[in-house]
């Protein structure tokens, strides 16, 4: 069973569908029992950084996460801003510490002359691929993008797996280091490239 | 390089897909005729009108985008009646990725920048309706019904500084006529646009799309009529226009 954390933020019904697609079982839970017992876990997002904390605190959600995903090493994808809150801080709407799994900061994409958000379909670049997360994945692959903040300031040495986009300048579009899992764009809503994905993770 | 985007605009009536013409349910269609593999998005708004999000009629518009968004694995924007920020998390939880703001962003354009601050400003897509009458354009309200006391421009750049995501721009004239996008009035507000922009209504064939995409400030074209004639057409669409416009194949 894996288990979709529901903050009430979240395309939550859209993470289900796609891995119902794939023949996983899933739940939308914040239930700790139910999270304590599932296979991997996903944090889905369509949200702000700031909101995205403030309902993981108000529900308890964040010692139960830090349990399963630094003690219990649980496999865990962060989708869009599910992906921004494990990391250490944004400034999206003022600054904000995040879950602090991840050591990088969230900041806004600085776009040039591009108007924000990103949103829409782009193209990748596979830069590292150690394990199996981004198998199958190529550079012709298109991804539904849609943020106005990302991460940039990635070392590639300390990732296993690491593919990037660029919107005015380059940031990341997918990484993972051990059990943590972290996806910008919708994989859920970028068609097969993105079931994928989604695949590979539940499969890793 | 994003690539801009073909977006098919579904309007449901109490669960049933409708064509409109000038914002008015015109022919009704018993058969989705979506390619879900080929287009880029999906937005779904619900003309049922004068519906509270929780009055049990608003329940079929629910069953139904949850049809829909079953076998969909595109973004899906959903908008009609959405007057508090629960409504939004209700959208979302039924199978929505972003939603549209339209009457309550009239009334206040705040509600903008408060459900920006919760779900992000790039879940909310705010939908500016327009009219042509002698030579001027009017922001509409109240379902394209009556013109607004708010002067068009004046509104595109208050949404804009109220953080919205992206506008969807519909055009009471142009809605059903398959005569074309209205060119005229993205050329009056192109300048005033700072976010990505959808334009809809209009659309009668291939060319109308090729145009309208080749504006820089152009995000996506929407299209309604004609995608629902034939099964093929948002494929034949695209290979029409692959080799001029930057799009997914």
């Amino acid at each position: 069973m894996i288990s979709i954390i529901d903050y009430e933020l979240g395309n939550t019904l859209s993470v289900k569908n796609a891995i119902e697609k794939l023949g996983y079982k899933c739940e939308i839970t914040n239930n700790k029992n139910n999270i304590s017992n599932s296979n991997c876990i996903i944090l889905p997002g369509v949200g702000s950084f700031n909101k995205g904390i403030s309902n993981l605190k108000k529900l308890k959600l964040i010692e139960i996460l830090n349990e399963e995903v630094l003690i219990k090493k649980k496999k865990i994808l962060g989708i869009c801003l599910g992906f921004q809150l494990m990391c250490e801080n944004s400034n999206e709407f003022g600054f904000n510490e995040g879950l602090g799994w991840l050591n990088f900061e969230v900041k806004k994409i600085d776009s040039k002359n591009l108007r924000l958000p990103h949103v829409g379909w782009n193209k990748i670049n596979l830069l590292k691929s150690e394990t199996n997360f981004l198998k199958k994945i190529s550079n012709d692959n298109m991804f539904y993008f849609n943020h106005t903040y990302a991460i940039k300031n990635y070392k590639i040495n300390d990732l296993s797996d690491l593919m990037t986009s660029s919107y005015g300048e380059d940031f990341v579009a997918a990484i993972k280091v051990d059990n943590i899992f972290g996806i910008q764009p919708h994989p859920e809503k970028s068609q097969k490239q993105g079931l994928q994905i989604i695949k590979n993770f539940i499969e890793c | 390089m994003v690539a801009k985007r073909i977006i098919t605009t579904l309007m449901l009536k109490d669960g049933v897909l409708f064509r409109t013409k000038e914002f008015s349910p015109d022919y009704r269609y018993t058969l989705n005729f979506v390619d879900m593999w080929s287009v880029d998005e999906l937005i779904i708004i619900d003309i049922s009108r004068n519906l509270n999000f929780y009055d049990k009629e608003k329940e079929i518009f629910f069953e139904e985008m949850k049809k829909i968004s079953k076998n969909a694995y595109i973004p899906i924007t959903a908008g009609g009646g959405v007057r508090k920020l629960k409504d939004i998390e209700k959208l979302l939880k039924n199978g929505a990725d972003k939603i549209i703001l339209n009457t309550a962003s009239i009334i206040d354009a705040n509600i903008i920048s408060l459900a920006a601050k919760e779900f992000g400003s790039q879940c909310i897509v705010v939908c500016v309706d327009t009219m042509l009458e002698k030579d001027q354009y009017y922001l509409m309200e109240n379902y394209g019904q009556k013109k607004s006391r708010i002067n068009l421009i004046d509104y595109i750049e208050k949404i804009q500084e109220n953080n919205a995501g992206e506008i969807f721009l519909q055009s009471v004239n142009k809605d059903g006529s398959l005569m074309g996008y209205d060119f005229d009035l993205l050329e009056k507000i192109s300048s005033y646009i700072k976010i990505p922009l959808v334009v809809s209504c209009g659309a009668g064939n291939w060319d109308h799309v090729k145009k309208v995409l080749s504006y820089e400030y152009v995000s996506a074209a929407s299209l309604t009529n004609i995608f629902h004639f034939t099964e093929k057409s948002i494929n034949s669409l695209k290979n029409y226009i692959k080799d001029t416009t930057f799009i997914r194949e």
